[in-house]
């Protein structure tokens, strides 16, 4: 190969790192300094009174977050472990079936999942009251860890299915071949190989949940949270320099947890090597694996458990949608969806558009992220990460606050465009669309690339031929989390959208704030089908694309 | 080679995209609100010399209100009448008002429709409103209106009662009739009320027994009552959303068309308190800067009309004791108006931050 | 010399992984770099490919400095301890991926290719997918992939580490095939001392970073010149003797017989293992270990008493250089 040629790809290769690093400066660490700023600014001076007693005043608040996130954490990997052997394992029809509903339970609406919750679960629940006879009170810490695994653990069981999908499944089958039993099979082998996959869902869910002040919000009761306080400074008391302030103290645990993150993943060397076939295998000894034994059964039984709970929840919301009552009687009718005719149209195909851009190029962006930090890994890559990762530690709200502070003017005047928008929602995604890839390329492996430069590839070949379409399962779950969330989006949003441009969740909300929950419901099993739908035919699609010429 | 030509130039594509697209245009949609805007700019500049003619039709209108489906036909009929379009974004006044002071000047809308009075006042003292009288200002009852024409009243919310019948049946409970009622301590955890800080209806409450208990009664009276309640919703909507669901059995709530209509479909009630009734207006403003401030003006004008007057009345279901002018004949929901709580109106201004740090205080944060 | 290191030096974190190492080979060996784990030989094979950068010294092959070069520039191609085959391709994209980025038309890459996978035997896979492969099979594409571009030196790391060893056996024989048939340099990692004597020119023993040795299997076997290799190559019996010196026998080049010989001991383990023979004989000062050959008739039985000498190979090491 020529020098000069060589020089070209290396230009290309700086030119993307470089386009790469502006942009997480600029839609990442610009909007986050604008917010943080305001916590140190008072009446144009440089002070730190709002953080002197800050630690002390919120105490309480601080023990509470970090309670509910650890043991969502826990729950919610300990569930979606479970559910993504449980798939992977599973064989031919139920497989499908099963990967479908997790599909469909990834789409949670917001406010809708919480309230399909209450009527199953409430004082005054279908199961809780009407079948057990309880009158469980379900607000507080244990209606907040409840919703918030649930809501997390079908993203994870999907991420992790990926994860588990990329070994070999002839290692599986070798180990049980060699009368290895399934406990052992998925003690000694699968759970190994799962790791870079559970630690990166586990840290994702620990920021996720500290950031989270809707569920809180709706089902916390005076349950309180750091997250709810800092978005009550903002609405209620109008004190932004104070949730800027404790939006900082949120920062805090997630930044321990991801050092944590980074210390343990070092020690413990995550599997690395390239998982193709070991052993000779003959065509015909090709047998399906069989799982069985108590472990699998408990698996099994585990997530049947869950997904039967997903289920019943996301009939609710059905059941909502195609009822109306009467003086407390129930009826069905299809008035729903024909009043949401009112609220359907452009909100509907926006929602939809932006959902494909986010989805493409948060996918891209999130690769040429996890390429660099994993792949790479040059000296400030673990810094990279973890800038990469703020945008999910800040709470949803803030980052919309954040947007406007930062691009309400010259030289990058943003507000008002749909592009703030779509900004706003892709880098928001980011951090979970880059842990999904760096699990997925650190299981890849550099060896690969590394053959791959070996033969004389440059790297934006590597990339390109080898890196990109062996990771495409990262891609295809990417695709489909920033589609479904694009779909579901609440939160940042209501501060960066303009009037005439609204999307599907607002329409959604509209009916809600006017007590039309049928509506709302209507709204929501629409966004749930069209998402659905979508995503199946984006990832056969995706994963159909093969790398022949 | 080609493939990586095409993957070169998407990538190239992703970066313009996303720098580009910071070059402040979106879309054509977009580009094509501007330049109607631009038009009103330029007819703004000749307005002096013609007063009269201003044509604002084809422009739009960017609204920022609670209940937009609600006033879609409203807004419908403007545009009908005007030929200005009106976009509207459903927005709480505390989300309005976060937004608006971020935004440094360049509000998302041109008017804001609806919302507590309270969010409009600090609003205004934020210097985040526009000052006008629109045409009908005189007619609007003082005590609904700013004197200095920053915002106006459009109706009135009151706050009552709304009870689960089953619950109230299931555990032998009372009808409560009035608000001491509430402080009996079999209802314990049983009273859903909203944040005041949060909510200008919950504040209404709030604003209400002080007014009509004193100072030192209706503090007194708020703590016992705190006793009964289990937690401050966070949402406006909390209070009768949570008694309908069966979480609770009374939830101190404003009323209005969609709570009533409640009545119709769950076992639940809706009881005005028989010794007074808290109230909060409503209003409505325009932003300073707005983009198309002729239009917002123009909106105002037109909607304190009698006619449109009249159908925003019906739309909200509001009594005719719940408007803010005279010579509305809207419904007869019964609400007694000699029960209406004697506001001195700086209770939602001057006197709000007092009040919320106080309760804040007595409640801690439940 | 065609390939040659000079006091090439790495380190990780403080750790001193290679240690101003130096070596050279000829055209057309096979350079084996042998030790145990941790010895350094993987870092320098990487280093060599170009995967890791070197903190001090420098790489030469076939006249060109080669130490700043990054991998896809060397002329080095790799055979990697898991193959590193790329999954998601057929056989025989997999080997003709290199060629491309040598300027070969698609057409001609696919000829040369399919003749590479004639000389590994693998022809009639070509449009397999790799997953569907044995071992073995992987292997041989791995190897045709680091072939097919010419690389002036091919580095195989632990080629045969993942297979079976009867495979391991056999394979081994085809790379040495393959490499006098086609006349490559080669360097080889392995820590495996039989796969390293079977198929080098050259071995390098190095432990701790540093090179032990540098010779001809049989240097190295014959004359190991520390007791680390000595130690490493081979089983051998440790005698002190008066002078302070120690000196080394192998345990083949003890003659055992009942009547004869310099030291008489007691018979205490017998081990048959097909070709060979082994005992454990204890004597005064000593026990040791002797392998006899098979060869059908003379065996000895355990408690029997022998009498022991040794060949004249054995091997004398002055004391402060045995440690």
């Amino acid at each position: 190969m020529s020098k000069s040629k060589n020089m070209v790809y290396k230009a290309i290769d700086y030119f993307i790192f470089i386009v790469l690093v502006m942009l997480l400066l600029i839609f990442i660490l610009r909007p986050i300094y604008a917010i943080i700023r305001t916590s140190f600014i008072l009446d144009g001076k440089f002070t730190l009174d709002i953080y002197r007693n800050l630690f002390r005043d919120n105490i309480r608040l601080i023990k509470n977050s970090l309670f509910v996130a650890t043991l969502t954490t826990i729950i919610s990997v300990i569930i979606s472990i479970n559910v993504a052997i449980y798939v992977s394992l599973s064989k031919g029809r139920i497989r499908k079936i099963l990967i479908l509903l997790l599909m469909l339970t990834m789409i949670s609406p917001p406010f809708l999942s919480s309230l399909a919750y209450i009527k199953l679960f409430g004082r005054r629940g279908f199961i809780t009251h009407d079948i057990l006879g309880l009158t469980l009170n379900t607000y507080g810490w244990q209606g907040i860890v409840s919703m918030q695994s649930l809501s997390s653990s079908s993203m994870n069981a999907f991420i992790l299915t990926g994860i588990i999908n990329r070994i070999d499944k002839d290692i599986i089958k070798s180990s049980l071949d060699l009368g290895a039993n399934t406990s052992y099979t998925i003690r000694k082998i699968i759970l190994p190989m799962m790791k870079p996959g559970i630690l990166n869902v586990a840290l994702l869910t620990f920021v996720r949940s500290l950031s989270d002040f809707g569920t809180p919000m709706t089902i916390g009761g005076a349950f309180n949270v750091l997250a709810t306080q800092a978005y009550l400074n903002v609405i209620a008391y109008s004190k932004m320099e104070l949730a800027a302030a404790i939006c900082v103290l949120i920062l805090i645990p997630a930044a321990i947890a991801f050092t944590q993150y980074r210390i343990f993943s070092r020690k413990n060397v995550l599997y690395t090597q390239n998982t193709i076939a070991n052993e000779m295998l003959d065509e015909d000894q090709d047998e399906s694996i069989k799982p069985k034994g108590p472990l699998w059964r408990f698996i099994q039984i585990f997530a049947s458990l869950f997904l039967f709970t997903m289920i019943i929840q996301y009939l609710t919301i059905f059941l909502t949608s195609i009822t109306q009552y009467s003086y407390g009687k129930m009826y069905f009718t299809i008035e729903h969806f024909v009043h949401l005719r009112k609220y359907l149209g452009d909100s509907f195909i926006r929602s939809i558009t932006y959902g494909f851009i986010t989805g493409i190029c948060g996918g891209i962006l999130s690769f040429f992220t996890s390429y660099y930090v994993e792949i790479r890994k040059f000296r400030a890559s673990r810094l990279l990460d973890f800038v990469v990762t703020l945008p999910s530690i800040v709470p949803g709200v803030f980052m919309g606050i954040a947007y406007i502070l930062a691009f309400n003017n010259k030289p990058l005047e943003l507000t008002g465009t749909s592009a703030i928008v779509i900004l706003n929602i892709m880098f928001r995604q980011l951090p979970s669309n880059t842990r999904v890839y760096n699990a997925n390329l650190s299981q890849i492996g550099t060896q690969v690339a590394d053959a791959g430069k070996d033969l004389g590839a440059p790297s934006i070949y590597i990339v390109k031929d080898i890196l990109f379409p062996m990771s495409k399962t990262a891609f295809m779950t990417n695709f489909v989390n920033n589609f479904k969330n694009t779909m579901t989006t609440v939160g940042a949003i209501i501060f960066l959208v303009y009037p005439g441009k609204k999307l599907a969740t607002l329409e959604m909300f509209s009916a809600i704030r006017e007590g039309k929950y049928g509506v709302g419901a209507a709204a929501s099993v629409t966004i749930i089908l069209i998402t659905l739908t979508i995503n199946i035919l984006m990832s056969r699609l995706i994963m159909r694309w093969k790398n022949v010429r | 080679m080609k493939r990586l030509r095409l993957m070169v130039i998407m990538l190239l594509i992703l970066a313009l995209s996303l720098t580009l697209a910071a070059c402040g245009s979106s879309d054509t949609e977009d580009a094509a609100g501007e330049e109607a805007q631009e038009e009103v700019q330029e007819t703004a500049d000749e307005e002096e010399a013609v007063e009269e003619e201003i044509n604002l039709s084809g422009t739009t209108l960017n609204v920022v209100t609670t209940s937009g489906g609600m006033y879609a036909p409203l807004f419908e009929k403007f545009e009908k009448d005007t030929g200005i379009k009106i976009e509207f974004l459903e927005m709480s006044s505390g989300e309005v008002l976060a937004r608006t002071r971020a935004e440094g000047g360049k509000p998302m809308a041109d008017l804001w429709f609806s919302g507590g009075i309270d969010a409009f006042m600090m609003a205004k003292n934020e210097g985040l409103l526009e000052q006008y009288f629109p045409e009908g200002y005189e007619e609007i009852y003082p005590q609904y209106r700013d004197d200095d024409g920053y915002w106006y009243g459009k109706g009135l919310n009151i706050i009552a009662f709304i009870v689960n019948n089953d619950i109230l049946e299931e555990k032998n409970l009372p009808v409560p009739k009035a608000w001491p009622d509430l402080l009996n301590p079999a209802y314990e955890g049983e009273i859903m009320a909203a944040n005041p800080a949060i909510s200008g209806n919950a504040f209404a409450f709030v604003a209400g027994v002080l007014e009509t208990m004193g100072e030192e009664e209706g503090w007194k009276y708020l703590e016992e009552l705190d006793k009964n309640i289990p937690y401050y919703g966070k949402r406006g909507r909390d209070p009768y959303t949570k008694v309908v669901e069966g979480e609770v059995a009374i939830g101190i709530t404003y009323i209005n068309k969609s709570i009533l209509e409640l009545e119709e479909q769950y076992n639940v009630s809706i009881i005005y308190p028989e010794d007074f009734i808290p109230w909060i207006a409503e209003g409505m403003a325009i932003f300073k800067n707005a983009k198309n401030l002729e239009g917002a003006k123009a909106f105002l004008d037109w909607v304190l009309k009698d006619e449109n007057m009249q159908m925003l009345a019906e739309i909200d279901m509001k009594d005719t004791n719940m408007m803010v002018k005279p010579g509305i004949t809207a419904y007869d929901l019964g609400v007694p108006m000699d029960r209406f709580v004697e506001q001195d109106l700086s209770v939602f201004g001057e006197r709000r931050e007092g009040i919320i740090e106080k309760w804040v205080e007595l409640v801690g944060d439940k | 010399m065609f390939v040659k290191l000079e006091n090439v030096t790495k380190t990780f974190n403080e750790v001193v992984a290679v240690d101003q190492l130096s070596l050279e080979i000829n055209k057309g060996q096979i350079l084996c770099l042998l030790g145990p784990s941790g010895c350094g030989k993987t870092t320098t094979l990487k280093s060599i490919g170009g995967f890791l950068r070197i903190d001090g010294g420098r790489i030469i092959i076939d006249g060109e400095d080669i130490t700043n070069m990054p991998p896809e520039m060397r002329p080095t191609s790799t055979v990697f301890q898991s193959y590193a085959l790329f999954p998601h391709m057929t056989v025989l994209q997999n080997v003709i991926y290199g060629l491309k980025f040598k300027g070969y038309s698609r057409k001609e890459a696919i000829k040369k290719g399919e003749e590479y996978l004639e000389i590994v035997g693998l022809l009639p896979y070509r449009n397999r997918n790799v997953q569907q492969l044995s071992g073995g099979q992987q292997q041989r594409v791995a190897l045709a992939r680091a072939l097919v571009v010419t690389p002036k030196v091919l580095l195989l790391d632990e080629p045969l580490s993942n297979l079976d060893a009867k495979l391991r056996v056999k394979m081994r024989e085809e790379i040495k095939d393959i490499q006098s048939k086609l006349g490559i340099t080669m360097i080889f990692v392995t820590h495996d001392q039989e796969e390293a004597l079977h198929i080098a020119d050259v071995i390098a023993v190095m432990n701790e970073g540093k090179l032990e040795q540098l010779g001809t299997p049989r240097e190295i076997y014959c004359n190991p010149k520390s007791k680390f290799v000595l130690d490493f190559i081979g089983n051998s019996n440790v005698i002190e003797e008066n002078s302070g010196a120690i000196s080394f026998v192998r345990p083949e080049e003890i003659i055992m017989d009942r009547h004869e010989g310099n030291i008489c001991g007691k018979i205490v383990k017998k081990t048959f293992s097909g070709p060979y023979i082994s005992y454990v004989v204890q004597t005064d000062n000593n026990i040791l270990n002797v392998q006899a050959q098979n060869t059908g008739n003379e065996e000895f039985e355990m408690g029997e008493y022998v009498y022991l000498t040794f060949k004249e190979r054995h091997i004398h090491l002055k004391k402060h250089s045995s440690v």
